[in-house]
């Protein structure tokens, strides 16, 4: 009896093989790896871009042949996506995709909605990272850069930069929506831009388009009409929506003290002049908390309090100086400024990226009761006191 | 004829129960229905407020069965004040087993298919399940017993690592006060009376040996312990529930409502070195908990059908339960995913009904039947 058992157990097991016998029966040579997604939503049609690998196992071999990027076209997320599949007669398979990226017209109009659509559909996932971008997310995709092909490496390298540098934060999809759900109903999503840049060679090689030639059915385009130039892709900001409606559009210099708030990067930079000679120092082991201060007006008012250490840089005239008290009241004003620009602006638009929702109900529930009903405008009056502390290190 | 003698050696320690019952109750935590999950403080209170009640709930059972040498079905030795109360009795505990295999299964079911393999043939998934678990409870409690603390150890190294990844993504802003909600106190009485772990203790009770650890002699005075398994299961378990619905706000907050399983979720965000998701290791953990569950709810039920059954029809329960494993394996195939089936507010009744039968008129029932077995023999 017992070996009977085993017996059929294992016979059990052996025809468990494979991925299933769901239908459609997929096998794993029949699926891609996707790696990037793009959106973008022109006269209620959706052209959804998808780059993936063609089997080289390690970023390091791939070369821009192994690259392929392909679109599709529907009425909705689902069809563009069934459109894609089937011009390649292979399935995707979303759970490795690393970036999400929205076109500008996805930006302006519907981005919370795209993205739950997308999660409902292709993989209810929520960790890719996710930007927009300042054209069709279908060029971004198929753009070359200067000598080499794009993918998802340097894209993300992108990504990272932008964020070490608090031109944006970086966010992944599941902190997007987090924001987009509360109360105030804001959420920022980082943009990139392109910029043409001269190739200085006149080589007219790989004008854009990473996917292979030869394929009728792929309708993944993104020439360069036959000149030489390339681009750049450069962190441009960020995108502040509103019940997912694109209400300002942040420029890199709006948006620049981020980094310093969000404590999402180990290290920021904070440039100002010393005794007319520029100097810049690096900020590091900092640490931001907002805090509710005054809970008993119409307005509340935040304690923004601030500390870190900072390491000088740039300006070797300046060792002596370091631990003068002038100093230091220059570099914890400088960093108070670069607070204030960034933070209250933001603010006054009805953005939310700093938990100010999340942080009153923490600390005061029930003065966060009286208000819940007209945060929306509330928030747009808050008001900050800055609390700053700065170790400066030689 | 004894209970003992339906299982005469197999014996489990009150360690390896409290195991089991740990196992079953962790992998209900991690595996909830979707429609449970919520964004609300208020889990914190309920939660404490269920392990308050269910104390109150499990004192009778516990006090009956260390006064009647640790087994809570010994009015199956023919005590019971009347044939007909031991029917009714082992009928209502045999449908809340039932009950309980079903949402087990569908668990199971729903938590794989719909996270880590969407694609998995269902047949074939219902098919080894339903084979494991008839193999498992061929082999008797002590082999269930035996897997238990492993499986224990496995969810809980999987949830404590999970946890530590997680620390850079946990924000204590989006924990608040829940002191402003309301109906705190029905919901922990709600959650309270869907304890299944109270049922597995009554059915698994006098399998638990009565033979002190620290002495190698079985003494016929030796006090029975199986109460002991439910002192270490009910912190234990309430702390994790905390722990846990305190992860899933933090970490998730307001996103919790938008998806299906806030710890496959999080498990798919924590890395550790080579392992870029542990969400697979999580859904490991998971089905193994799942179907030792399962195998013990078996078990349980050949308990109590044996019971019910007259001496000379021991051997019956065996076949009795795989007919009824049979078939509740081929109800929950055809349950449709999503469908809500088992948290409809009407199901409160039905819980009402088997946790009163079990938890007092059982324990009432059996000094009932004990007394007066003390006077007919006096």
């Amino acid at each position: 009896m017992k070996k009977l058992t085993l017996i059929m157990t294992a016979l059990i097991t052996l025809c468990m093989s494979g991925c299933g016998a769901y239908e459609p029966y997929v096998r794993i040579e029949q699926r891609i790896m996707v790696q990037l997604v793009g959106i973008d939503i022109e006269d209620d049609v959706y052209t959804v871009s998808v780059q993936f690998s063609m089997g080289k196992t390690s970023d390091a071999a791939q070369t821009e042949n192994d690259l392929k990027t392909i679109t599709g076209k529907g009425d909705n997320l689902y069809e563009a996506v069934r459109d894609a599949k089937s011009s390649l007669g292979k399935d995707f398979f979303f759970t490795h995709t690393q970036v999400l990226f929205l076109g500008e017209t996805v930006l302006e109009s519907g981005a919370i909605k795209v993205i739950e659509e997308y999660l409902d559909y292709c993989d209810n996932h929520p960790a890719p990272y996710i930007a927009g971008y300042r054209g069709k997310a279908e060029e971004l995709l198929s753009f070359s850069f200067k000598d080499e092909y794009t993918d998802k490496n340097k894209l993300l390298l992108i990504l990272e930069n932008g964020k070490s540098t608090g031109v944006f934060p970086g966010f992944c999809i599941y902190q997007v929506l987090m924001s987009a759900y509360n109360e105030s109903g804001s959420c920022f999503i980082p943009v990139l831009k392109s910029e043409e840049t001269e190739n200085p060679g006149g080589d007219s090689s790989e004008s854009g388009d990473s996917s292979e030639s030869g394929e009728s059915s792929d309708s993944s385009k993104s020439s360069d009409s036959g000149d030489s130039s390339k681009h750049k892709i450069i962190p441009d900001g960020v995108a502040l929506i509103i019940d997912d409606e694109l209400v300002e559009m942040l420029t890199p210099e709006q948006s620049h003290g981020l980094s310093l708030i969000l404590n999402m990067t180990r290290v920021s930079s904070i440039d100002f002049t010393y005794e007319d000679k520029p100097t810049t120092l690096e900020i590091f082991k900092k640490k931001t908390k907002i805090i509710p201060e005054i809970t008993d007006g119409e307005n509340p008012v935040f304690k923004v309090k601030f500390t870190a250490v900072a390491d000088c840089v740039y300006n070797p005239i300046l060792n002596d100086d370091l631990h003068d008290e002038t100093f230091k009241e220059l570099t914890e004003q400088a960093v108070e400024e670069r607070l204030r620009e960034t933070l209250e602006p933001l603010v006054k638009l009805g953005g939310d990226i700093f938990n100010l929702e999340d942080s009153l109900r923490h600390y005061d529930l029930k003065y966060w009761l009286k208000l819940e009903d007209d945060w929306r405008e509330v928030l747009k009056t808050a008001e900050f006191i800055y609390s700053i502390d700065v170790k400066i290190q030689s | 004829m004894n209970h003992n003698q339906i299982e005469p050696v197999s014996k489990i320690s009150h360690f390896q129960l409290a195991a089991l019952l740990m196992v079953s109750a962790i992998f209900t935590q991690i595996t909830a229905l979707p429609e449970l999950s919520e964004h609300s403080m208020s889990k914190f209170i309920t939660l404490s407020l269920s392990g308050v009640f269910l104390l109150a709930l499990y004192t009778p059972l516990l006090i009956f069965t260390s006064r009647n040498s640790g087994n809570t079905l010994s009015y199956c030795n023919g005590s019971t004040p009347s044939k007909v109360i031991r029917w009714i009795l082992g009928g209502i505990i045999l449908l809340r087993l039932v009950y309980a295999v079903v949402l087990s299964l569908m668990q199971l079911k729903f938590a794989i298919t719909k996270t880590v393999m969407p694609y998995l043939s269902l047949s074939f998934f219902m098919l080894l399940t339903l084979v494991t678990v008839f193999y498992g409870m061929s082999k008797g409690i002590q082999a269930s017993a035996r897997v238990a603390p492993i499986s224990l150890f496995f969810l809980i190294i999987a949830i404590v690592a999970i946890s530590f990844m997680m620390y850079d993504r946990i924000d204590v802003l989006r924990i608040y006060s829940p002191i402003w909600d309301n109906g705190m106190l029905g919901g922990g009485f709600k959650l309270a009376l869907r304890n299944d772990e109270l049922f597995l203790f009554a059915a698994l009770s006098g399998f638990v040996n009565s033979k002190s650890p620290k002495t190698s002699k079985t003494s016929q005075t030796s006090k029975p312990n199986s109460y002991k398994a439910v002192l270490y299961y009910l912190p234990i378990v309430l702390v994790s529930g905390l722990w846990l619905n305190f992860l899933f706000n933090a970490v998730l907050g307001r996103f919790m409502p938008q998806i299906l399983y806030p710890m496959y979720t999080i498990a798919s965000f924590a890395t550790f070195n080579v392992i870029e998701r542990m969400d697979g290791v999580l859904v490991t953990a998971a089905i193994i908990a799942g179907l030792l569950k399962i195998i013990l709810i078996f078990v349980c039920m050949r308990s109590i059908i044996a019971c019910l059954l007259p001496p000379a029809k021991f051997k019956s329960a065996k076949t009795t339960v795989y007919v009824i494993g049979l078939v509740v394996f081929a109800a929950t195939f055809f349950i449709v995913e999503d469908e809500p089936l088992l948290i409809a507010d009407w199901w409160k009744y039905f819980f009402m009904v088997t946790m009163a039968a079990t938890a007092i008129i059982l324990p009432i029932t059996g000094f009932i039947g004990r007394s007066k077995r003390k006077r007919e023999t006096e």
